[in-house]
């Protein structure tokens, strides 16, 4: 007895992604929903729901629902710009899902868009502010921990010294991402890496050097997600969508006497259940990686490595190119593009559909997509396929 | 005495207030018992539902990172930001002086203030040293 998918995707698209200004939120935004349309088939005309996500550090309303009428849109069955931090665009798309599974909506852009570089090619300062984790006013700031990287490296400091992870294990997931990349004409950052050109980059907030965090980039990502019955129709293979999972569990991450474990666990096996599968099951993963360590801890905090095993995992080659677990297949946040979560979304679709070129792989029958943010607050997770019935 | 005056306070306001006094205080909540995440003191309704207990000042390293890179002009690096546990449970963000280098996973921290009269936690002295 086989369970069918929920929702498809259909059609996946990109603006020109840049390190230098290039236009407006907006006007990226159109371009990319211009070339998911193009890629699906789908005409402007045809599309009745428009779901949009915008960075969370980004000025607000740059990305809103008047981004309708920017983008010559008609009367539209189901219309929303979301925020929910990291795991926004997963989230984005499990609401297309629910709309056309619904019946509310037929044909669902979803569409992430964000400026951060600016015209000195710096990102940095678009990523600066004091991160609250007391829940005390003012608290952090008298410590100076800016941004989501001093938390991120909290975490990554007590994980690595837990279970004696090193450099050369962030290393190794840094340069399994760019190899991936190396595969990705998209990809912004393609280069060899090998450990020396790694340990060269300098620390930002130890443990984490710049080769350790996201690649920040202006332009967008768009996916065209439809029902199951008329992806049939589709003029490409669909990338069928069979769990959704959701776990917000505050800051589980800093609970003293706790075991690391984040809503990411718990978002990780909703998603599973729903759609009949368990970790074992997991042939590709693509993961919102802000940092390497993000990357490193999710596979396990998704069961698909023990407590500890991840950093061994990696060092060893099974998520890179020829490994037995794929995973961040474009190069990631860190070697591809950091479309915040658009990133991991774009990149199932492309895998599922067998459109990843030098990049593609063979084996995908069970994807786990996810995304995750705030001070690893916030989850969101999908299983996706490119079956349409998982058995 | 001033524990009184405090009580008034929201709770956040409170645990600084008591701060300034240079008094580290942790809130244990009734009837449970449990002191209360720092995180967590907003969502307290009431002063009433529990009391501010002075802490024992102990408290264990969680985590440290160094930033290396310059966010804000009054923190020139490199610096330490650190995350403590208090004996009593609630997590801290703080910072420890010393060289990082000689820091490990949960070594015993002795709360103090600076000359700022900034709370900071103190690697404990291991006995008979100094």
């Amino acid at each position: 007895m086989g369970r069918l998918a929920r929702s498809a995707i259909i059609g996946v698209g990109f603006s020109a992604l840049s390190r230098k200004p290039i236009g407006s939120v907006s006007e990226l935004a159109n371009a990319a929903l211009s070339a998911a349309l193009a890629d699906a088939g789908v005409a402007r005309a045809e599309l009745d729901g428009l779901l949009l996500v915008q960075s969370e550090l980004a000025e607000r309303g740059l990305l809103g629902v008047r981004a309708r009428d920017d983008f010559g849109l008609g009367d539209l069955a189901l219309l929303n710009a979301i925020e929910a931090k990291g795991s926004s665009v997963v989230q984005m798309v499990q609401l297309a899902t629910m709309a056309v599974d619904a019946g509310l909506a037929r044909m669902v852009a979803c569409v992430f868009s964000d400026t951060p570089v600016a015209a000195g090619g710096g990102a940095g300062q678009s990523y600066v502010r004091p991160t609250a984790i007391s829940g005390i006013d003012g608290w952090e700031e008298r410590y100076g921990l800016f941004g989501a990287i001093g938390v991120y490296a909290l975490a990554a400091r007590r994980y690595m010294e837990r279970f004696g992870i090193d450099e050369t294990h962030l290393a190794a997931y840094a340069i399994a991402c760019r190899r991936w990349a190396a595969g990705n004409s998209l990809a912004l950052a393609r280069g060899a890496l090998d450990l020396g050109t790694y340990r060269a980059s300098p620390f930002v907030v130890e443990p984490f050097r710049v080769l350790d965090c996201a690649l920040p980039v202006n332009g967008a990502g768009a996916v065209i997600v439809t029902s199951v019955a008329r992806a049939a129709d589709a003029k490409a293979p669909a990338a069928y969508i069979h769990g959704m999972g959701q776990g917000h569990d505050g800051h589980s991450a800093f609970r003293p006497n706790g075991n690391g474990a984040t809503g990411g666990r718990s978002a990780g096996r909703r998603a599973m259940a729903m759609a009949g599968v368990t970790p074992a099951d997991v042939t590709m993963c693509q993961i919102y990686d802000a940092f390497s360590f993000s990357g490193l801890f999710a596979l396990e905090d998704y069961g698909l490595c023990g407590p500890g095993e991840a950093g061994a995992f990696v060092a060893d080659g099974h998520t890179g190119p020829d490994g037995r677990l794929p995973m961040n297949t474009g190069g990631g946040h860190l070697s591809s593009y950091y479309l915040q979560g658009m990133t991991p979304v774009s990149e199932a679709a492309i895998q599922l559909r067998g459109q990843g070129g030098a990049r593609q792989v063979a084996r995908n029958d069970v994807v786990l997509v996810n995304g995750s943010g705030g001070c690893l607050e916030f989850h969101a997770a999908l299983i996706m396929s490119p079956h349409r019935v998982l058995s | 005495m001033s524990g009184a005056v405090h009580q008034a306070q929201p709770l956040p306001d409170a645990f600084l207030a008591f701060l300034r006094e240079r008094e580290l205080r942790v809130f244990r909540a009734r009837p449970t018992g449990e002191f209360v995440d720092f995180a967590a003191l907003g969502g307290v309704a009431s002063a009433a539902d529990g009391e501010w207990i002075r802490a024992s000042g102990r408290a264990r390293l969680y985590s440290w990172v160094v930033y290396r890179r310059q966010y804000h002009a009054d923190f020139p690096p490199p610096y330490t930001v650190a995350a403590v546990v208090l004996e009593e449970g609630p997590l801290l963000i703080s910072t420890i002086p010393g060289d990082p280098q000689d820091f490990a996973l949960d070594m015993p921290l002795t709360a103090a203030f600076d000359e700022t009269g900034r709370l900071i936690f103190k690697p404990t002295p291991l006995p008979g040293t100094r």
